[in-house]
């Protein structure tokens, strides 16, 4: 499990940064 | 933190907040959300986010608070009617141009899942692939906050209850 707020500094690099278009991060299995 | 994509790992450097190579690039960007209620994104509007009052089933809302946008994080609402209002959503961000769209998906996501959510963020992530849209699609796996929602069947029964239903209206 992660804090929902975890999600914060990918969503930001996902958004602002290039190389990220056409990728799907998933997070790891428990 | 670290997710696995199909070309490795993808890891942050700090799990708990935004570093500080993040924090300016956000601090050079602003921000709009579509909301329902501006009086319950108080706290939004404080961190400098315009909002946009509009109905997520509504065409002209999703398009007044598309346009001009360059990038858009989208979260797949909990609702019998996401993937329909996605589908909106995905309509409005090509006709506005919008260049790149960050999507909040789940781990284990499937259409032949048997929680109904799951296979609602399945179809709203085959959508967004098949729209053309540049594209980031995240899929975390469980938020320890989701886990607050059976803190009252765990203080009563000490076990997991059923999940609240999905709402039906907008």
């Amino acid at each position: 499990m992660i804090d929902v707020r975890d999600i914060a500094e990918v969503a930001v690099k996902a958004l602002t940064e290039r190389g990220h278009s056409g990728n799907i991060y998933a997070g790891l299995k428990p | 933190m670290a997710l696995r994509s199909a070309n490795g790992f993808f890891r942050t450097s700090s799990p708990l907040s935004i570093s500080r190579s993040n924090a300016q690039a956000v601090a050079r960007l602003s921000f709009r959300a579509l909301v329902r209620s501006p009086e319950r994104a108080e706290s939004l509007r404080k961190l400098g986010v315009k909002l946009i009052e509009g109905n997520f089933a509504d065409w002209n809302s999703w398009k007044h608070a598309s346009d001009g946008v360059a990038a858009v994080f989208n979260i797949i609402v909990t609702h019998r009617d996401a993937v329909r209002w996605n589908n909106v959503f995905l309509d409005c961000a090509k006709q506005s141009g919008v260049r790149h769209v960050v999507q909040l998906s789940g781990m284990s996501v499937s259409p032949k899942s048997p929680a109904e959510f799951h296979r609602q963020m399945s179809q709203c992530d085959e959508a967004l692939t098949a729209s053309g849209l540049s594209h980031t699609i995240l899929r975390p796996n469980v938020f320890y906050q989701n886990m607050l929602r059976f803190a009252g069947s765990i203080q009563e029964r000490v076990a997991f209850g059923q999940q609240p239903a999905m709402p039906a209206s907008a």
